[in-house]
């Protein structure tokens, strides 16, 4: 079962574009995003391998099972449940990046409260089965998706509008001082190790750290692919006006022989599909996670009703903000989110450093 | 055997009114003998041969239980044996000076194995089962001559007592399916089971099921195959049907051609299948999709042909394809039922409304018309006839989130569908899930038997 490890790192990995991390990069682009995109990679491969590495010294056991065991019960309780709501507002986050844009894109007249309210019912209707179906599902998705997204990637490297000129005048800005909000976005591609925190009942993390150096090798190649063909095709000043710069460069693409004559859809048909599967994983971890903290959550109708608040809540805060201050306040979350990951890594490494001397 | 007596009296005044209830006395060696037996579940030729002509034969008693014993069928009755049961399984009591022996002679029902209707292939076998238990052993024995292979025989139904077969190759099969089969089959609950599709809705949990979890099949030579896979093969009597746990999704879309044809044109078929597959389900909600949501996403002189065609059609999509949708199920559940010989009728003029004269009056467009028969016919590529009719109840969904939603209801639609397959569990084994290696490999008789 260890490929399904790859295929949830491979999910994150692809989806950064809908996940708002061009954007961080690209903002900071003349102050330190090349360097901290070629840091972000050891870094980003570095906590995912001690991750896996610690999850592997426990085999078949889940996170809440191991803090369990390792803390006090009014220390992992809390922690538990704060963990649960990070992992469902990454899921959030994207529900919310990805309705804006397919009501830029593909349904300008519908409202925002319905394409929303679809990917919650998705959502919550995928975070509900068992941890084994999705995983199933996972790889399906991956396997359908992620050829569409190579076949862009490489239409994108070889359109005429694609310039080579613009990625060489960008590399002139390499020798800058990394930023931490750079850092913290980039490293964002490789978190779909995290979710061994559930997954490690099924996966058998010790034969995925025989395949783990595909990792660092599958991240660069994509993040460097995610920042560096927008710029090819827009130019280093341009590419700030952009919100969503992969989108715009694949709606310069145009398949003069397919049924679908602008690439951008047959992009967005594809995110789409992955992102209901991101949505999916990330719920279903953050109940499966509650679930060790509260009890009463292991019940059908309290997990689904939780899922069904979160979605409400998600909508109404949708509704309350505008799409500028949505990404300020995705910024604001990448540069949270980094210290605990990193805290989590830690911690679960540390315990199982300590179970090897038992 | 007072006891035995007194429960033949009482079976016989319980019956002694039904026409079929017969009790024959004569005389021969000096003492009296009784032959009781169900006249409508026996063969008499076969009691006349084994029983009374043997009987004339013999100058002695001795000689002639003898020959009663040394019959494969027979038993002698001890007191515990439920005797009314007996009679009504078909076997004929001998009530000798005192001893009762019952005799197995059992009419056979359609016990010709028939011609494959359902599920043909080209160049493979032509026979399917039989509508007899006996025989459909015989028939999977004869294809699957293994010391290994067990049957184990039962009855399900409290009313019907219909008799079913498990049978299983000792080394091959997966220990937790069998037991899975075995404890569902003595939890049932049902009066009258006779159909393997009904035995199959008694022994899944969820209620509200459209995908078959199990294989319903008629031909002994995927039975056979099946059970080198160290699958649980059910067979029951009264249906030339057998069922087979577990089933996963792909199982459904293969044919016993797949083995007889050469490779690539197996995987050619195989890639159509799946297409069709394809086809049938998203095609409806997919031209909803795009006629009324977003006509900008195909090429823009597609765009114009169909707009162009749909010029006169004066309601929205989503009816057109409705319409169109339930005139093709009306016409495909027409000729499912109707006899043979009106048969032709229902689809000569299902087939003119449809094709010609709907699309002439301007009630649909032409392009409806072409994703009619394509959605049709490719539904019919499914070659598991249980499989098919699930997809056409699975493509109304999608139908319906196409249109509320557009183009991004019809991928939820299929998110949603996925979910669903990947959360379902045939006997415990995931329902949908990719299988990496190619099938030969998974398929193959292992050389070396299981430890």
């Amino acid at each position: 079962m260890a490929r399904y490890y790859f295929f949830i790192i491979l999910m994150n990995m692809t989806l950064n574009i809908i996940l708002n991390v061009p954007m961080v990069l690209v903002e900071n682009r003349f102050n330190g995003s090349i360097m901290s995109i070629l840091l972000s990679i050891p870094i980003g491969s570095l906590l995912a391998y001690l991750f896996t590495k610690g999850m592997s010294r426990f085999p078949k056991m889940d996170l809440p099972t191991i803090l369990e065991n390792n803390l006090p019960k009014y220390v992992y309780k809390p922690f538990l449940v704060f963990l649960s709501l990070m992992w469902i507002a990454s899921g959030s986050f994207a529900l919310i990046s990805f309705s804006y844009l397919i009501k830029t894109y593909i349904m300008p007249e519908a409202s925002l409260e319905l394409i929303s309210g679809l990917f919650v019912f998705v959502y919550i209707y995928g975070a509900v089965r068992q941890t084994a179906s999705l995983l199933y599902k996972a790889e399906i998705t991956m396997v359908i998706a992620f050829p569409v997204v190579l076949f862009i990637i490489f239409k994108a490297m070889r359109s005429d509008l694609f310039n080579y000129v613009h990625i060489v005048r960008m590399i002139h800005f390499t020798w800058e001082l990394p930023n931490y909000s750079s850092v913290a976005a980039a490293t964002y591609l490789f978190i779909g190790y995290i979710n061994l925190a559930i997954f490690n009942r099924y996966i058998d993390s010790k034969k995925a750290l025989r395949w783990f150096w595909t990792v660092p090798i599958l991240g660069t190649g994509i993040l460097l692919s995610s920042f560096f063909v927008p710029i090819g095709f827009f130019g280093i000043n341009a590419i700030g006006d952009i919100i969503l710069p992969w989108l715009m460069s694949a709606d310069s693409l145009r398949m003069q022989f397919g049924f679908i004559e602008r690439t951008v859809f047959l992009l967005i048909f594809f995110y789409v599909l992955m992102t209901f599967l991101f949505g999916m994983v990330t719920w279903h971890i953050g109940l499966e996670l509650l679930k060790g903290a509260v009890q009463s959550m292991k019940k059908k109708t309290w997990g689904r009703s939780f899922l069904l608040i979160v979605g409400i809540l998600t909508i109404i805060f949708q509704l309350q903000v505008n799409h500028r201050e949505f990404s300020s306040i995705v910024k604001y979350w990448f540069n949270f989110r980094f210290p605990v990951e990193v805290l989590l890594v830690i911690m679960v490494y540390l315990f199982s450093l300590r179970r090897q001397n038992v | 055997m007072e006891e035995l007596q007194k429960e033949i009296n009482c079976v016989k005044e319980k019956y002694d009114n039904n026409p079929d209830f017969k009790v024959h006395r004569f005389e021969y060696f000096e003492k009296k003998i009784a032959l009781i037996y169900m006249k409508s579940l026996c063969n008499e030729a076969q009691i006349k041969k084994d029983i009374i002509e043997p009987l004339l034969l013999c100058e002695k008693q001795g000689k002639y239980l003898l020959h009663l014993l040394s019959m494969p069928s027979c038993q002698h009755i001890n007191a515990s044996d439920d005797v009314e049961k007996l009679l009504l399984q078909g076997n004929a009591l001998i009530a000798l000076s005192g001893e009762i022996y019952s005799v197995d002679v059992r009419k056979p029902t359609n016990d010709q194995p028939l011609d494959a209707t359902v599920e043909q292939t080209v160049q493979g076998a032509q026979k399917g089962l039989s509508e007899d238990l006996t025989m459909n052993m015989t028939l999977v024995r004869n294809r699957y001559p293994s010391k290994q292979l067990k049957i184990e025989q039962q009855t399900v139904g409290t009313l019907s007592k219909t008799r079913i077969a498990i049978l299983y190759d000792v080394d091959y099969v997966q220990e937790d399916v069998l037991d899975e089969v075995k404890k569902k089959i003595s939890g049932l609950k049902a009066d009258i089971i006779q159909a393997a599709g009904q035995l199959h809705n008694y022994m899944t949990k969820e209620k509200y099921r459209i995908f078959p979890t199990m294989m319903i099949t008629e031909r002994p030579d995927r039975l056979a195959l099946n059970l080198s896979q160290g699958k649980v093969v059910i067979l029951m009597n009264g249906t030339p049907f057998g069922l087979v746990a577990p089933a996963v999704f792909f199982d459904f879309l293969s044919s016993m051609d797949d083995k007889t044809l050469p490779y690539w044109v197996t995987r050619l078929l195989i890639l159509l299948r799946y297409v069709g597959l394809l086809i049938t389900i998203i095609l409806p909600s997919l031209y909803i999709a795009i006629t009324s949501y977003n006509p900008e996403i195909v090429r823009s002189q597609l765009a114009l042909t169909i707009a162009g065609s749909r010029a006169g059609v004066p309601y929205p999509s989503f009816f057109e394809v409705l319409f169109m949708m339930f005139a093709v199920e009306l016409l495909v559940e027409s000729s499912l039922r109707l006899p043979k010989t009106i048969g032709p009728t229902a689809t000569t003029v299902g087939g003119l409304i449809l094709g010609q004269a709907a699309q002439q009056a301007q009630l649909v467009s032409s392009i409806m018309i072409i994703i009619t028969a394509f959605v049709a016919i490719s539904n019919f590529t499914i070659p598991i006839n249980a499989m098919s009719f699930a997809v056409r109840c699975a493509r109304y969904p999608l139908i319906v989130f196409a249109s509320f939603f557009g183009i991004v209801g019809v991928v939820a639609g299929l998110i949603l569908l996925l979910c669903h397959l990947s959360d379902l569990r045939s006997f415990g084994k995931p329902y949908l899930k990719m299988y990496w290696g190619t099938t030969d490999k998974m398929s193959k008789v292992r050389e070396s038997r299981k430890e």
